[in-house]
C-alpha cells in the first residue's frame, strides 16, 4: 500500500511484545506486526478490542515498554533510524519532538501541584530549553488553541474538569510540535458530549499542523470524520487495512465484519437480529497461552466462514486487488 | 394521609401513586457531604435531588444520564446499598427502607442486580458454580444437592454458556463477556422478579455489548422480569425499549416512551447527547465549534439547571426553575421552550 | 512465597533452630545446670563452645535457651496477631468504631516499647506470663493497622457488595471473605512479630528484668556481661548474642519475603 521511493515516517516491522506471567509463561501481545505510516498528514484509526494488543502497540512504537513486558523481536523505524536500540538521549528526543503520545489515563496523571499551563512550560523548558517567559507564551498559546482561555491557564488539576484535563494533555503532546501524534483512547473516559468536543479539537489540531495520527480505540463508530485510513487488530495481528470509508462499507475480514455486525448505535439497528449467541467456551477461543508463531489463523475458533486451510496455516496480511485494501484472510488467498 | 396522596397525584412527570407498580420512587433526594476544607466548608453534593417515577410489573425503564447525574445512586439506594436522604423507595407497596431479617432477605430475592465491572463483581476466589449457587444458597436456604447442580446447570445455559466448560473456572480464566453472562447467571439464580442493570454492557467489548443487551431482554421475556437500567448510552437504552428518563445533575428533565424521547426529544439537554452520540451512518466528527466547552456545575438554586449550555434559553430560564411537565402525549421535560414539542 | 532465596534461608535458619529446640535434651552434651570445675574455659574439645565462669557448657546453654525463645516469642506473636487482626478487621469493617480503634492503636505503637517493659518488669515481680502480655500488648497495633488498611480497600470491592445483595451476612462476609484476603499480610506482620519478640525478650532478659536464674540467651548475657568482658571470655558473649541475632533474622527473613509477595497479588 505504500508504494513510494522516499523513507516512511513510521515503519513497524515484525514486532514482537510479549508479558510474562506466571509460571514462567509469557503473553504474546503483539505478533510479529508490521505497519507503515508513509507520510505527514497520514492518519490511521487501529480498532481492536481488549486482547487486540492495539495498545502494546502504541507503547512499542514509543519505545516505553516496561516490565513485565517487553520487546522481543522486530524493529521500529522512524524517518529510517532504528528507534528501539537508540541511546536514552535520542529517545528523549524522539518521544514528545518527533513522536508523542496521549493515554487514556494521562488526564488522571496531571502532577496535582502544577497548574495547567506550568505542565506545558515544564516540557518545553525541558527540551528545548526555551527560557520562561517565552514558554509561557507559548504555554497560553497551545492553551488557546485546545480551547483553554487564559483565564483558566492557571488552574490546577483539581478545577478542571475530565474534559480540560485531557486538552491540557493534548497541549503537552502538541508542545514541541511532534510529526507523529499516537492517542490511545483518549475519550474513553469522557462523557459523550465532551467526548466529541475533544475529538474534533483533535481533528482540527491534526489538520492544522498536518500531522500524522495514530488513533487507538475500541470504539470504531468515533473514527467517521477523524482519520482517513483504518486497521484492524485481532489478538496482536492486523487482520485488515484500509480507507475508512471503504472498510466500513465493505468490510472484507470476518472479524471486521462482525464488529461492523454487533455495532451498537443509535441511528441504526445492527444488521443480524443477533440472538443470545452462545459465548464459545474458553478453552476453545480464549486462551490465554497462544504463542507467537502458532500456524494457524487465530480467529478461527468463531468465524463463520472457516475452513480446513483457516486451521492449519497462518493467513498474511496481504494486497486485494488494485487499490490500498489489505486483508489477512483465507478467503482471498 | 389523603392531602399526600392529592399532593402526590398532582406530582409532575404523570408518577401519581400508581396501583399496581411494582417499583415506586418518591422525591427521593440524596445528598453527600460536602468535602471542604479545614477552613472552608464546602457545600453538600446533591447526588438526587428529587426524583420520582414508578415501574410496572415487566416493564423496562431506562434512567440514562452521563457520570455524576445521579443515576447510580438511585439503583443503590433500591438496592440499600446507600441511604436516602429523604424520599420513599416503595417494593410492592412496601416501604425498601422499613425491610429487615426475614423481609430483607425476600426483598434481596426479588431485587437482583447486574453489576458494571464483570470482573470486580465476581469473587476471583470462587469458581463459577460457587458465585451462582451462594445466592441460591443465602436466600433460598437451598443445601447442596443434585437439585442445586441442575439448577445451575439450567442457569448457565439460559445465559449462553457452556456448563460442563465453565463451571470449575475461575474468574481470570473467563473473557469479559463470559463474566458479565455468569453475573447475569448469579442475579438470576434467585429468581427475581425485579433486574437492576447498572451499565450492564460499558465494560464489555463491542462486539459482545448487543448479545448481551439481547440476552437480558429474552430473559426478560421469558421470566416476566421488571427491568431498571441504568446507562450513559442512548443506543443501549434503545435497544431495551420501554420507558426512559433522562438525568441530568440529579434532576430527571425528560420522561417518556424510549421510542419517543430518542426520535422526538424535548429537552435540549436529551437534544445534546442525542446528537454527541455516535453514529453509524452520520454524525463524523464535526469541525471544531470555538465556544468554550461548557461542562457540568453546580445547579442554580433557582432557574434551570441546563441554563448555561442551553441555546435556546430565554430570560424565564432564569427565573423559574422547570418543572417535569407533560410536552406531548405521556411525554414529559422540565423545559420552558421545550423541542418538538 | 517461598521461592526466594531469603526466605529459603530464613526457614533454613528457623527450622534449624526449632530442631534444637524439640530436640535439645538429645543434643546437648552436658545438663545446661551442670555447673564444672573447668570454668571460663575457651572452646576446645570438651566444651565446644566453651564455659561460663561457674563452669556451665556454654554449647549446651545456648541450645537449651532455643525454648523459651522460640515459644515466648511464638506465643506473644500469636497473641498480639489474633488480637490484632480481630481489632483491624472489625475496625476496618465497621467504620463507626474506627476512629476510637485507630486512636487506641496509634496511642500504643507511640509508646516506647522497651522503656515500657523495663519500667513495668521491674515494677512488678517479672514472671513470663506477665512479659508475654506485655509482649502482646506492645506488638498488636502494627498488626491491627495493615490489617485494616487492607479491610478498607477490599471492602469497596464490587464482589462485597455483590456478595451482599445475594444475602451473604455480614459476619459471614467478614470472616469468610474477608478475613482470607488479608491472612497473607498479617502473616508476614506476624512473623516479623516473632523476630521483634525474640529480641525484645532477650532485652529484657539481659537487664535482669526476667528471672536471671532462668536459662535463656538474655540472661547469659546478663551473667556474661557482668565477668565475661573484663576476662576476656568472648565465646560466652558470642554464643548466646549470635544465637539471638540469627534466629531472629531468619524470621526477619521470612516476614519480609511473605510480605513482597502477598503484594504482587494485590495487582491481580
Amino acid at each position: 500500500m505504500y508504494t513510494g521511493t522516499s523513507t516512511p515516517l513510521l515503519r513497524v516491522s515484525n514486532l514482537n511484545v510479549e508479558y510474562s506471567v506466571r509460571n514462567h509463561h509469557s503473553i504474546t501481545a503483539v505478533d510479529n506486526l508490521s505497519l507503515e505510516i508513509p507520510s505527514s498528514g497520514y492518519t490511521l484509526g487501529l480498532v481492536g478490542e481488549s486482547g487486540s494488543g492495539k495498545s502494546s502497540l502504541g507503547m512499542g512504537i514509543m519505545n516505553s515498554i516496561e516490565p513485565p513486558g517487553r520487546i522481543s523481536s522486530g524493529s521500529v523505524e522512524y524517518n529510517g533510524q532504528e528507534i528501539l536500540k537508540i541511546p536514552p538521549e535520542k529517545l528523549r528526543a524522539y518521544r514528545w519532538e518527533e513522536v508523542s503520545m496521549i493515554y487514556q489515563s494521562a488526564m488522571n496523571s496531571l502532577n496535582p501541584v502544577k497548574t495547567a499551563a506550568d505542565h506545558i512550560v515544564e516540557v518545553l523548558v525541558q527540551h528545548r530549553k526555551t527560557p520562561k517567559p517565552e514558554a509561557r507564551k507559548e504555554a497560553l498559546k497551545l492553551l488557546s488553541q485546545v480551547g483553554i482561555k487564559p483565564e483558566r491557564a492557571n488552574n490546577f488539576q483539581h478545577q478542571l474538569s475530565g474534559g480540560m484535563r485531557q486538552r491540557v494533555v493534548i497541549a503537552m503532546a502538541l508542545a514541541l510540535s511532534p510529526k507523529l501524534l499516537i492517542a490511545d483512547e483518549p475519550t474513553s473516559a469522557l462523557d459523550v458530549v465532551v467526548q466529541r468536543q475533544i475529538l474534533s479539537l483533535l481533528k482540527k489540531n491534526v489538520r492544522e499542523r498536518n500531522l500524522s495520527l495514530l488513533f487507538i480505540t475500541h470504539e470504531i463508530a468515533i473514527l467517521r470524520g477523524l482519520v482517513d485510513h483504518i486497521a484492524v487488530m485481532y489478538k496482536g495481528a492486523i487482520v485488515e487495512r484500509g480507507p475508512l470509508q471503504k472498510v466500513l462499507d465493505e468490510p472484507l475480514h470476518p472479524y471486521t465484519e462482525m464488529l461492523l455486525d454487533s455495532l451498537l448505535t443509535i441511528d441504526e439497528d445492527p444488521k443480524n437480529n443477533v440472538a443470545t449467541s452462545t459465548e464459545k467456551s474458553a478453552s476453545v477461543r480464549d486462551s490465554p497461552r497462544i504463542e507467537a508463531g502458532t500456524n494457524y489463523c487465530k480467529y478461527v475458533g468463531l468465524c463463520k466462514y472457516a475452513f480446513e486451510r483457516c486451521k492449519v496455516e497462518k493467513p498474511v496480511l496481504q494486497k486485494i486487488g488494485q487499490g490500498d485494501r489489505l486483508v489477512a484472510c483465507h478467503k482471498y488467498a | 394521609m389523603s392531602q399526600i396522596r392529592i399532593g402526590l397525584a398532582e406530582h409532575a412527570g404523570g408518577t401519581v401513586e400508581q396501583a399496581g407498580a411494582i417499583l415506586q420512587v418518591e422525591d427521593l433526594r440524596v445528598a453527600f457531604k460536602g468535602q471542604g476544607s479545614l477552613f472552608k466548608k464546602a457545600p453538600d453534593v446533591k447526588a438526587v435531588d428529587g426524583v420520582t417515577f414508578h415501574i410496572n410489573p415487566s416493564e423496562v425503564f431506562s434512567i440514562v444520564g452521563e457520570s455524576g447525574s445521579g443515576k447510580t445512586t438511585i439503583a443503590r439506594c433500591i438496592m440499600g446499598f446507600a441511604k436516602p436522604t429523604s424520599g420513599i423507595i416503595k417494593f410492592d407497596s412496601a416501604d425498601v427502607s422499613k425491610l429487615s431479617g426475614g423481609t430483607l432477605t425476600e426483598y434481596r430475592r426479588d431485587v437482583q442486580m447486574i453489576y458494571q465491572d464483570p470482573f470486580g463483581s465476581l469473587n476471583p476466589r470462587e469458581d463459577v458454580y460457587t458465585a451462582i449457587t451462594n445466592p441460591i444458597r443465602a436466600l433460598r436456604g437451598e443445601k447442596e444437592s443434585l437439585k442445586l447442580r441442575e439448577r445451575v446447570f439450567e442457569l448457565l445455559g439460559e445465559v449462553g454458556l457452556d456448563a460442563p466448560e465453565v463451571l470449575d473456572k475461575l474468574p481470570h480464566q473467563l473473557s469479559g463477556g463470559e463474566r458479565q453472562r455468569v453475573n447475569i447467571a448469579r442475579a438470576l439464580a434467585p429468581r427475581p422478579r425485579v433486574l437492576i442493570a447498572d451499565e450492564p454492557v460499558t465494560m464489555v467489548d463491542a462486539s459482545q455489548r448487543l448479545a448481551i443487551l439481547s440476552l437480558i431482554r429474552d430473559l426478560k421475556l421469558r421470566h416476566k422480569l421488571t427491568v431498571l437500567l441504568i446507562t450513559h448510552d442512548l443506543a443501549t437504552a434503545k435497544t431495551m425499549g420501554g420507558r426512559m428518563a433522562v438525568m441530568y445533575l440529579g434532576k430527571f428533565v425528560e420522561t417518556g416512551s424510549t421510542a419517543s424521547v430518542l426520535s422526538k426529544p424535548h429537552h435540549p439537554y436529551s437534544e445534546l447527547i442525542l446528537s454527541a452520540a455516535p453514529k453509524r451512518r452520520s454524525g463524523e466528527v464535526p469541525a471544531y465549534d470555538e465556544l468554550e466547552i461548557s461542562e457540568q456545575s453546580e445547579p442554580p438554586a433557582v432557574g434551570c439547571p441546563f441554563l448555561p449550555r442551553c441555546k435556546y434559553s430565554t430570560s424565564v430560564c432564569k427565573e423559574v426553575t422547570p418543572q417535569l411537565e407533560e410536552k406531548s402525549s405521556s411525554h414529559y421535560a422540565a423545559c420552558h421552550n421545550p423541542r418538538n414539542a | 512465597m517461598f521461592r526466594t532465596k531469603s526466605a529459603k534461608l530464613g526457614s533454613a535458619i528457623v527450622i534449624g533452630f526449632v530442631v534444637l529446640a524439640l530436640f535439645g535434651p538429645l543434643v546437648y552434651p552436658y545438663s545446661p545446670t551442670a555447673t564444672s570445675r573447668f570454668h571460663n574455659q575457651p572452646p576446645n574439645y570438651t566444651h565446644l563452645l566453651g564455659t561460663d565462669n561457674l563452669g556451665h557448657d556454654v554449647l549446651s546453654q545456648t541450645i537449651f535457651g532455643a525454648r523459651p525463645s522460640i515459644a515466648i516469642g511464638v506465643g506473644a506473636a500469636v497473641g498480639a496477631a489474633i488480637i490484632g487482626m480481630l481489632v483491624g478487621v472489625f475496625a476496618g469493617y465497621y467504620e463507626k468504631l474506627e476512629s476510637f480503634f485507630t486512636g487506641f492503636a496509634d496511642t500504643i505503637m507511640t509508646l516506647p516499647a522497651l522503656p515500657l517493659l523495663i519500667l513495668v518488669g521491674t515494677v512488678y515481680i517479672a514472671n513470663d506470663v506477665l512479659i508475654v502480655g506485655l509482649l502482646i500488648l506492645v506488638l498488636w497495633p502494627p498488626i491491627a493497622r495493615a490489617s485494616r488498611s487492607q479491610i478498607l480497600s477490599v471492602k469497596s470491592l464490587p464482589y462485597i457488595e455483590a456478595a451482599k445483595a445475594g444475602g451473604m451476612k455480614d459476619r459471614e462476609i467478614i470472616f469468610k471473605i474477608l478475613v482470607p484476603e488479608i491472612a497473607p499480610i498479617a502473616i508476614a506482620y506476624f512473623v516479623l512479630a516473632v523476630a521483634g519478640a525474640i529480641v525484645v525478650v532477650a532485652g529484657l532478659d539481659f537487664l535482669g528484668v526476667g528471672n536471671p536464674n532462668n536459662i535463656n540467651w538474655g540472661s547469659m548475657l546478663y551473667w556474661a556481661q557482668q565477668f565475661a568482658f573484663y576476662l576476656g571470655d568472648w565465646w560466652w558473649i558470642l554464643a548466646p548474642g549470635l544465637a539471638i541475632t540469627l534466629l531472629a533474622t531468619g524470621f526477619a527473613l521470612i516476614g519480609f519475603s511473605v510480605e513482597e509477595a502477598t503484594n504482587p497479588r494485590l495487582r491481580m
